[in-house]
């Protein structure tokens, strides 16, 4: 696989010819950069990865199932798939004169071929009598910082609307705060509004939207980009700027923060203030300015829900996430509709 | 299963995080609590359960050459937003299927090595007589094979109806 300058734009068989290569384990970094680049610029790419992405979990699942082998395949009774849409594949054979696959014989699977329900509930069973067991005091509680973090990703992947305060403060004077509210709602849905509620901005599932007290209502499904889009026409700018960029993890949701969490900070579990409450301490890892250096996160013994995120960075400015409420918000509240009744809706196109 | 493979690239694994997320969508199912968006929130079990697996892989051994975290990002973002249609999905799914049962036997065996034995190129290539790069270039065309007449099967289907 031939390699090109990153800046290059790559045509459609050296996209296929990266993601083959990428299923296949051979990419170097610089080749998974140019297929990652190419997946998230261009919708053909994308579709294209995740066609061969579905083609190859179903490779893998038959095989696993062993559905594979030869006894197991049909009389063909049509056209060969070579004779339809490729040349005839062969296999190089050090000695021309044999028959490359003659002596071939199909070994048994590694995995004996079964129900993946069978496997899910005799799973199900076996965590069953372990929660018993933890429940009767006959296992000790395996609590650590890694089931504690997993506890909380799977609580803020739950579709339940909680709302958080987020406190951002600046790294020459900690005394000047601001403010914001989160509702945030699951499948990252979320409306975000500034104490001074000059502007709401919001994601009901599909589109982004943003809207100022006197204009109209901004929509788009391309959400990175609508900071550029945006960027000169309200004057929050810099909010809208963070929300968007990939560079500023922690604007965004808890979900987004466990899991930058999870991949690069170490993790602690630190004495809490009280027994409702998990605390763990993550150190990071990465030299990346943006990222905090290290972050402070309770959560609920019970639930596994965050309650409070503190966040410091090497400059001194802090971000702090604090739980106010979990209750229902109204099926439209992610929605524009909700926060701008009766305004002019401006859909904004962005081209990939 | 294919997302898994995409990003942690070892077929185990893949179906241990498959198990393990199949487990916590059982148990979310038993609950009364109502799941909205019941697929979005699938998809995120599995990506959560797939990066812990991969940080618990990490930690065990130093040396296991991993998908680069921008790759793996990006992957992940395409998984969670594919719309990709069900009857589409299940309609490449029984396109697979007459596309494998067509392949000439030589390349079906091959298939079958790779991805049901489990075997690596080298092992392939000494059952084969030939070569594990030689192995290696075989299975990708006969991937870009698979795929092209899936593409062409359901191509045909869209005209046809």
């Amino acid at each position: 696989m031939s390699k090109r300058p990153n800046n290059e734009s790559i045509n459609r068989d050296d996209v296929e010819a990266l993601i083959l290569g990428h299923f296949e384990g051979n990419l170097d970094p610089d080749q998974e950069q140019q297929l990652a680049a190419a997946i998230s610029t261009s919708t053909e790419s994308k579709t294209l990865f995740l066609s061969h992405m579905r083609m190859e979990g179903r490779l893998r699942s038959l095989g696993y199932d062993g559905f594979l082998s030869a006894e197991n395949a049909q009389a063909s009774g049509g056209q060969e798939v070579g004779e339809i849409v490729a040349p005839s594949i062969q296999i190089g054979s050090k000695h021309p004169s044999q028959p490359a696959t003659s002596s071939l014989r199909i070994k048994r699977p590694k995995h004996l071929p079964r129900s993946r329900f069978w496997v899910a509930y005799s799973s199900v069973a076996a965590c069953c009598m372990l929660i018993a067991l933890v429940s009767w005091g006959l296992w000790p509680s395996p609590v650590n910082a890694d089931s504690i973090l997993r506890k909380a990703q799977l609580a803020a992947s739950e579709l339940i609307d909680r709302t958080y305060r987020i406190t951002t403060s600046r790294s020459d004077d900690q005394t000047r705060t601001r403010e914001l509210m989160m509702s945030l709602g699951g499948g990252g849905r979320f409306v975000i509004k500034p104490a001074g509620g000059a502007y709401v901005m919001g994601h009901d599932g599909s589109d982004f939207w943003v809207t100022q007290r006197n204009g109209p209502v901004w929509v788009t499904s391309d959400f990175p980009n609508i900071g550029s889009k945006l960027g000169s026409k309200i004057p929050e700018r810099r909010l809208l700027e963070l929300v968007t960029s990939p560079d500023e993890p922690l604007s965004l949701g808890i979900s987004e923060l466990l899991s930058l969490i999870e991949r690069q900070y170490d993790m602690e579990l630190v004495e809490s203030e009280t027994v409702k409450e998990y605390r763990i301490r993550a150190t990071t890892k990465s030299n990346r300015a943006n990222y905090p250096a290290a972050i402070d996160l309770w959560s609920d013994v019970e639930s596994g829900v965050v309650l409070r995120i503190k966040a410091r960075f090497a400059n001194g400015r802090q971000r702090q996430f604090e739980l106010i409420e979990t209750a229902k918000l109204s099926e439209t509240w992610y929605h524009y509709s909700e926060h701008a009744p009766g305004k002019e809706i401006e859909r904004i196109h962005t081209t990939n | 299963m294919g997302y898994l493979y995409a990003i942690t690239r070892d077929t185990d694994l893949s179906e241990e995080i498959y198990q393990n997320a199949a487990v916590v969508v059982m148990e979310q199912v038993g609950k009364t609590e109502i799941i909205r968006d019941f697929r979005a929130w699938a998809k995120e079990v599995v990506r959560r359960q797939a990066f812990h697996a991969i940080r618990k892989r990490e930690k065990a051994s130093k040396f296991t050459r991993i998908v680069s975290p921008e790759l793996m990002d990006v992957v992940s973002v395409a998984f969670l937003e594919d719309q990709t249609e069900v009857m589409t999905v299940n309609s490449e799914s029984a396109a697979l299927k007459e596309c494998l049962n067509s392949l000439p036997t030589d390349k079906r065996r091959l298939v079958a090595l790779r991805y049901e034995s489990g075997a690596s190129f080298t092992s392939i290539s000494s059952q084969l007589d030939s070569t594990p790069s030689a192995i290696q270039r075989a299975l990708s065309r006969v991937r870009k094979l698979l795929h092209g007449c899936i593409q062409k099967k359901l191509r045909l289907a869209e005209e046809g109806s």
